[in-house]
């Protein structure tokens, strides 16, 4: 299959792209961020591959991504809390921060394979494929909701799931876990009103983590 | 006092039978007691539960519970699942507009104080931030035994109100 979708990849496209192979023989392919909108116009019309079905559309915040700190074994002294800590060595500009990850499904053909594109915090910007798949419109609005990636010429590019005038975008790693407000009814105003969230943080609760097999050494 | 009388707002007999006495408060409790209608207001999986409670198996009917689409039928609140941020204005909203005398069973861990989102950046920790409630029923989701149990301590609760009387004061 790898070898299939190489052949049919024209010279134009493949200094751009990288194509792999992951687990369970599922295809990856890392395109980018200027040939993306081209690549997905043809990879969607070449009747060889003719990918015109896209299942999904999700962001991946890599910030952090490989570090020790999600492992439990320490997990008592440095706890799970994210977006608290601030002794973590990242930089929240570095390279190839986010991704933004299509599933796309070939009827005819029967395959599926995945699109990657990647930016980071200083261009959050990705051309919108919503002209060659109608349903990516909302997809796109809950990447930009929950990561903040701007869809270029997206028709309507807005909020989709976080409250009214919700601010950040929470799937990002370094958003605070339990928010920046609290709402509540208030009897005079008559009306719900926001606050600043009262929950303390709970990074230092003493936790009793065993010994974690699913790690070999 | 005969047993079962007091569900019926019967107060006493008289002449073996023929004539029987009560008191306004007795009877007006008896009515709101044998006919809550409850607004559906369900909003994550324990509204899996209150629809199981209301169909055939545990059957509210027979309580005289009806669930009603519309707040201005209902008397009832069963807030039954997670009440986010986003949600919450028009949960008030709802309850607004419901007629008094109006009472609200919260239904689950987070309705009633957030539960396992206690955490979360989008979630009311209880519902009881937004409006008033009467009951709280716990579990997650609670079986629709809990939630019978939680409305018949609610026709309890308001068997002990008055209307008509009130209480003079020393």
């Amino acid at each position: 299959m790898l070898d299939y979708i190489k052949n049919l990849i024209p010279a134009t496209f493949t200094k751009h792209i990288t194509i792999k192979k992951t687990v369970a023989d599922e295809i990856t392919i890392d395109v980018e961020k200027n040939m993306f909108l081209d690549f997905c116009e043809y990879i969607k019309q070449n009747d060889n591959l003719k990918l015109d079905g896209l299942v999904d559309i999700s962001g991946v915040d890599y910030l952090d991504y490989g570090k020790s700190y999600w492992e439990t074994i320490d997990a008592t002294i440095s706890g799970f809390s994210r977006g608290h800590k601030s002794d973590i060595n990242y930089s929240l500009y570095m390279k190839k921060r986010f991704c933004v990850s299509y599933h796309l499904l070939s009827y005819s053909n029967n395959f599926r394979i995945r699109l990657r594109v990647f930016t980071d915090l200083k261009d959050m910007c990705i051309p919108s494929v919503v002209s060659l798949w109608s349903t990516a419109n909302w997809h796109e609005r809950e990447v930009y909701d929950f990561f903040g990636v701007i869809f270029l010429g997206h028709p309507n590019l807005i909020r989709i799931l976080t409250d009214y005038g919700f601010e950040g975008h929470p799937l990002r790693k370094d958003f605070p876990l339990t928010g920046k407000y609290e709402i509540r009814y208030d009897e005079n105003k008559e009306k719900i009103i926001r606050e600043a969230s009262s929950i303390k943080r709970i990074i230092n609760t003493p936790k009793i983590i065993r010994k974690d097999f699913r790690y070999k050494n | 006092m005969e047993k079962g009388g007091f569900r019926m707002g019967i107060d006493g007999k008289f002449n073996s039978g023929t004539f029987i006495t009560t008191n306004i408060d007795k009877v007006i409790n008896w009515a709101r007691t044998g006919s809550l209608w409850p607004m559906t207001f369900g909003l994550a999986c324990c509204a899996i539960e209150m629809m199981e409670t209301g169909s055939s198996r545990f059957d509210l009917d027979r309580f005289g519970i009806i669930f009603r689409p519309s707040p201005r039928q209902s008397d009832l609140m069963i807030v039954a699942g997670t009440l986010t941020n986003k949600m919450a204005s028009a949960l008030r909203k709802v309850y607004d507009q419901m007629p008094s005398p109006k009472w609200v069973i919260s239904m689950g861990s987070c309705a009633n104080g957030g539960g396992y989102y206690y955490y979360s950046y989008s979630v009311v920790r209880g519902c009881d931030r937004i409006i008033p409630v009467d009951v709280y029923v716990p579990g997650c989701p609670p079986t629709p035994e809990a939630l019978i149990y939680g409305i018949l301590k609610l026709q309890e609760k308001i068997k002990r109100t008055n209307t008509i009387a009130k209480k003079v004061k020393d």
